[in-house]
């Protein structure tokens, strides 16, 4: 890789890129997938997943962190236009806490896995495990603590996200091995 | 939501320091958790609305529109067990604590909101750890949104001119490599001027 991308400025720049990715896909809108029942499906998890694989663990949290301070400086950039501080008092609350560390873990699994196996699976072994088992762990807790339902109700609410939630690790992890083949990545 | 922006109150929240909004923000948040009671919390939901009508910021409460279903979906878990009270007492401190927050976002300007996420991050600076390259982070996030829109349009229009099926997914492929190279050269115009060096007060 070129000397330019590992620069503090570059960083700063992938840094940034990636928080405004992570907004855009939340700016598309909900879509209902037609087989499954029509499953509800947010494109912004699909953002964490990309930073994570793509940035590496630290610097795909920090990108979350900066999309996160945009979003609580008012920005409506949260899936389905959401913004300002009533998301960090909302029942998705939970989520948010979520995001940077998902994504760290994302990161990670991806560096532990990548090198033993084929990079589709690590891929999508890497964002299932922080893009949705980390997620809901703190998810699932959050939606309960604030609605005050059970547990079991919360995840029985979230559990419909969990087909596209397969769906965007297999997409993320695509475009994973594709961008490492056509670019220099150095995570 | 977020987008909202308070025009036209008889109360000049707007005046307000944002440091302070902030602080009773997160007082009230943690006080409407002290309470289970319905009346209680549709006082306090009822104050909430008061205060966003006169600050000008009635459409914060399009804030809670998003949480609609959660807000039916809890309530009617606690009504299926026969506590409709707490089901009611829990939209309710909701629909506050989400309308109060929108209230302060629709109060306060962006860059008031920048300078007290500044001064959060000034211990970073007494122990001699760079904050510059946050705000440059935070400002160059804002700018990239509506180029990332921009450069997707752009690929999208480029596959149907040239295909008769509807654009893929696998679009993606090119538009990461495509702002990934956006974003090096948006970094190397930025640090030839100059907009990497910390700022000597």
């Amino acid at each position: 890789m070129s000397a330019a991308s590992s620069s503090l400025p570059s960083t700063v720049a992938r840094i940034a890129l990636f928080a405004a990715l992570i907004a855009a896909l939340g700016l598309v809108p909900q879509v209902m997938l037609p087989f499954a029942g029509g499953v509800p499906i947010t494109a912004q998890t699909l953002g964490l997943m990309l930073a994570g694989l793509i940035l590496g663990p630290w610097r795909g949290a920090a990108a979350v962190l900066v999309f996160m301070a945009v979003v609580a400086l008012g920005a409506p950039l949260l899936a389905g236009g959401r913004g300002g501080l009533g998301v960090f008092v909302g029942p998705t609350a939970g989520f948010l806490v979520g995001f940077p560390i998902a994504t760290i873990v994302i990161g990670q699994v991806w560096r532990a896995l990548s090198g033993r196996m084929k990079p589709m699976l690590a891929g999508i072994l890497a964002s299932l495990t922080g893009g949705m088992v980390v997620l809901y762990a703190f998810g699932v807790p959050g939606l309960a603590l604030v609605t005050g339902m059970t547990l079991t109700q919360a995840a029985a609410v979230v559990a419909v996200f969990i087909p596209g939630d397969i769906l965007k690790a297999i997409i993320a992890a695509y475009v994973n091995r594709e961008v490492r083949r056509a670019t220099a990545v150095d995570a | 939501m977020g987008g909202v922006t308070a025009r036209g109150g008889i109360l000049p929240l707007n005046r307000v320091p944002a440091g302070w909004k902030l602080l009773a923000l997160a007082a009230s948040s943690a006080a409407l958790f002290l309470s289970a009671d319905p009346l209680v919390l549709a006082g306090a939901f009822a104050a909430v609305l008061a205060l966003a009508w006169a600050a000008g910021a009635l459409a914060a409460v399009t804030d809670l529109r998003p949480l609609a279903l959660v807000l039916v979906l809890s309530f009617a878990a606690h009504a299926v067990l026969g506590d409709w009270h707490l089901g009611l007492a829990i939209v309710l401190r909701i629909g506050a604590l989400v309308t109060l927050a929108g209230v302060v976002t629709a109060t306060t300007p962006f860059g008031e909101m920048l300078e007290v996420l500044d001064r959060l991050l000034a211990p970073l600076r007494w122990m001699g750890l760079p904050t510059r390259p946050v705000s440059v982070a935070i400002g160059m996030t804002l700018r990239f949104v509506p180029l990332l829109s921009l450069r997707w349009r752009t690929l999208r229009d480029a596959w149907t001119a040239r295909s008769a099926r509807r654009p893929s997914w696998r679009l993606l492929v090119p538009f990461v490599v495509g702002v990934l190279n956006d974003a090096d050269r948006a970094a190397e115009a930025l640090a030839a001027r100059g907009a990497f060096l910390e700022k000597r007060p």
